[in-house]
């Protein structure tokens, strides 16, 4: 695309997941969505909204009067739905319109995607993407993260997402195939198996998808409870009291094993020299890195394959987009003229 | 990391976008060499040709005197006629020995892409228990497929079937070499009605055969349509090592995805891993071929889950991750 008469570029990094996106730009400016979009039903909807399209938690707010979409579900977008794709558009749009860039400005963009996303969906991101960037390069969120903290060796990022869980192991190199794991058990798992576990002890408490998600978000974690999970919730129409201390615990705790797992097996194969210095470097990221006691548990079940130190990463909400900024900043002219 | 180190990341990650916004497999840059396959096959078959004319091939010639064929100049007994391009003596021991596969020595692309729905029609395929039929399955996963691949990596995919015909495996075969696919594929559900298992497996066309594979490929070519002195004289010609080994790479990489994928899903599944094994229809197909057995149709658990257009769809995103990957470590960029 040839690009616009211009005054200024503008270098954006956005990461969009399954739950939350978010972008960060070079004028200084960020923001962050959750990943809905919704169109009104109907002409009655559209009115009262005033909009033709809504976003984050203004479309999960009117959701009865929206077709809500959730393009990233499971970390890909869906097949066979172009509202899905039409959605991810949306999305992007909405993000860079938050920056401001201005019309005469050049957007030159670098987005991360989940790793499964980048493995099937490459052409329908760059698609949708590349209306509203000038330039554009798609890359895999667990390598922009690692990119932002400057660990591209002998680390391993752990993506704690809503849709799936990747992992990534960095030796210095884009990572390929078989550097990468992704479990299907992520945030939203966690969010079904809590509604399943609360419906069955509590038969006659009303929850639903987003107050479960809300309970995860606020108090989720693992090993010992510092203080008992009270929530909220319709007994028989009755607001009351709930203590699910227990359920809580043993969700968020099922993910461990299978993430333990995953951490092995990427680092049983990995150089055997560099082995140990690759335990040292573990990285929790994503939005499920903030349940509680999540690294501490994880470098506990690994004890027995050596010392481990597992480190939750600061600002989960913004590494991912923050480290596609830094790559599309660092990255040469001479590769952006082709994009 | 130094800047260097930096400066190579950075590259690779141009280089992979770039692959994508290109949309083609074309292993140099737009504008520069091309395909040498078309060159290579006229080689081939020019040597072959003069091979024929000088050796064996004159005794056969006769003036066609009165015959039906009268449109042929030659009048050539059936069993002399050879299958290009490898049984001539064409001599291509040299290129095999080599370490770098075939595909890229002669930088053949891949942009015909034949999906193939296993039985169909009169011909059911295996059932379940709950009257599940593999035909079923093997269409609409072939069509889910078929869409991913088309719309998500821009390939031109094309279908032996896509309704409930019912097609021979020669005609298969013949579609697919009219078509000059560059890969063919084919879905079925395997079948353990005495055992409960649950394994997935890939077949691919190669020469060693095992006891088992034999016997089942003796259960799947029942409807080829091929006389047997056909079917011996394309067996025969297994000279063909590009096909043999781009077979086994694609077959690798969609059982390495169907298996990991499914694993995740369902811990029970078994790898049986890649085999080779003489299907009429592998045999038969000009181009490298597969045959993909994505889940065991007579496993209850199994029956309830291939009914579901969910895990359907699951399996057509594993097939496409596996083709997907196999096309590209055949547009990997060597070290230059």
């Amino acid at each position: 695309m040839p690009p616009k008469k211009s005054n200024s570029t503008v270098y954006i990094g956005i990461d969009l997941g399954t739950s939350r996106s978010a972008i960060a730009a070079s004028n200084g400016k960020k923001d962050w969505v959750q990943s809905y979009v919704g169109w009104p039903r109907d002409f009655v909807s559209r009115k009262m909204l005033g909009k033709n399209i809504l976003f984050g938690d203004e479309a999960l707010e009117h959701r009865l009067s929206l077709n809500l979409s959730r393009p990233l579900e499971q970390g890909v977008i869906r097949e066979g739905t172009e509202r899905d794709e039409e959605a991810v558009r949306e999305l992007v749009h909405f993000l860079i319109e938050q920056i401001k860039p201005g019309s005469a400005t050049e957007v030159f963009a670098a987005v991360g995607v989940p790793a499964e996303a980048m493995r099937v969906n490459k052409l329908a991101i760059r698609d949708a993407v590349k209306e509203y960037a000038d330039r554009l390069m798609v890359v895999s969120e667990p390598f922009a993260v690692a990119y932002g903290l400057g660990t591209l060796n002998n680390s391993l990022i752990i993506d704690v997402g809503a849709g799936t869980v990747d992992l990534c192991i960095m030796h210095g190199t884009m990572p390929g195939e078989e550097d990468q794991r992704t479990l299907s058990l992520g945030g939203d798992f966690i969010d079904r198996q809590l509604m399943n576990l609360l419906n069955e002890n509590y038969p006659d408490a009303s929850f639903s998808e987003t107050m479960v998600r809300s309970y995860k978000e606020d108090k989720g974690f693992v090993g010992s409870a510092r203080s008992r999970v009270k929530v909220n919730a319709p007994v028989s129409g009755v607001s009351t009291t709930l203590d699910i201390t227990a359920e809580m615990q043993r969700v968020c705790e099922g993910i461990v094993a299978p993430m333990a797992e995953g951490v092995m097996d990427l680092i049983t194969r990995y150089e055997p020299d560099f082995q140990e210095e690759v335990k040292k470097n573990i990285y929790l990221a994503g939005g499920g890195s903030q349940i509680r006691g999540l690294d501490s548990m994880l470098t506990d079940s690994l004890k027995e394959y050596g010392s481990f130190k597992v480190t939750v990463i600061d600002d989960p909400l913004f590494a991912g987009a923050e480290g596609a900024l830094a790559l599309a900043r660092e990255m040469p002219e001479e590769y952006w003229e082709d994009m | 990391m130094t800047a260097e180190d930096k400066g190579h990341i950075l590259r690779e990650v141009y280089e992979d976008n770039r692959r994508v916004k290109d949309r083609t497999w074309n292993r140099r840059p737009k504008g520069k060499g091309g395909s040498y396959w078309s060159v290579f096959i006229i080689l081939l078959v020019a040597v072959a040709s003069v091979f024929w004319f000088t050796t064996g091939g004159d005794d056969a010639v006769s003036p066609s005197s009165g015959d039906d064929n009268s449109s042929l100049s030659l009048a050539v007994p059936v069993d002399s006629i050879s299958v290009m391009p490898d049984d001539r003596g064409v001599d291509l021991s040299g290129l095999t020995d080599s370490d770098v596969p075939l595909s890229e020595l002669f930088d053949l692309t891949v942009r015909t892409v034949m999906i193939d729905a296993g039985h169909g029609g009169a011909d059911p395929g295996a059932s379940g228990k709950e009257g599940l039929e593999e035909k079923e399955i093997t269409l609409d996963v072939s069509l889910r497929l078929a869409r991913r691949l088309r719309s998500n990596h821009g390939l031109n995919v094309v279908m032996t079937r896509s309704d409930d015909t019912y097609l021979t495996l020669r005609e298969r075969a013949e579609i697919t070499n009219a078509g000059e696919s560059d890969l063919f594929v084919s879905i079925h559900v395997n079948y353990f009605p005495s055992e409960p298992v649950y394994a997935l497996e890939t077949y691919y066309f190669g020469s060693q055969v095992d006891e088992t594979s034999l016997r089942l490929a003796e259960i799947e070519n029942k409807n080829s349509d091929y006389s047997v002195a056909e079917f011996n004289r394309m067996t025969n010609a297994l000279g063909d090592q590009i096909k043999l080994q781009e077979s086994r790479r694609l077959a690798q990489a969609v059982q390495s995805s169907l298996f990991r994928n499914t694993q995740r899903l369902n811990e029970d599944v078994s790898d049986w891993g890649i085999k080779s094994a003489p299907f009429v229809v592998l045999v038969g197909v000009h181009a490298p071929s597969i045959l993909a057995e994505i889940g065991v149709i007579s496993n209850e658990d199994e029956e309830a889950r291939l009914a579901t257009p969910e895990y359907r769809e699951q399996l057509a995103l594993f097939l496409e991750e596996g083709v997907v990957n196999y096309l590209r470590t055949m547009n990997r960029e060597e070290n230059q």
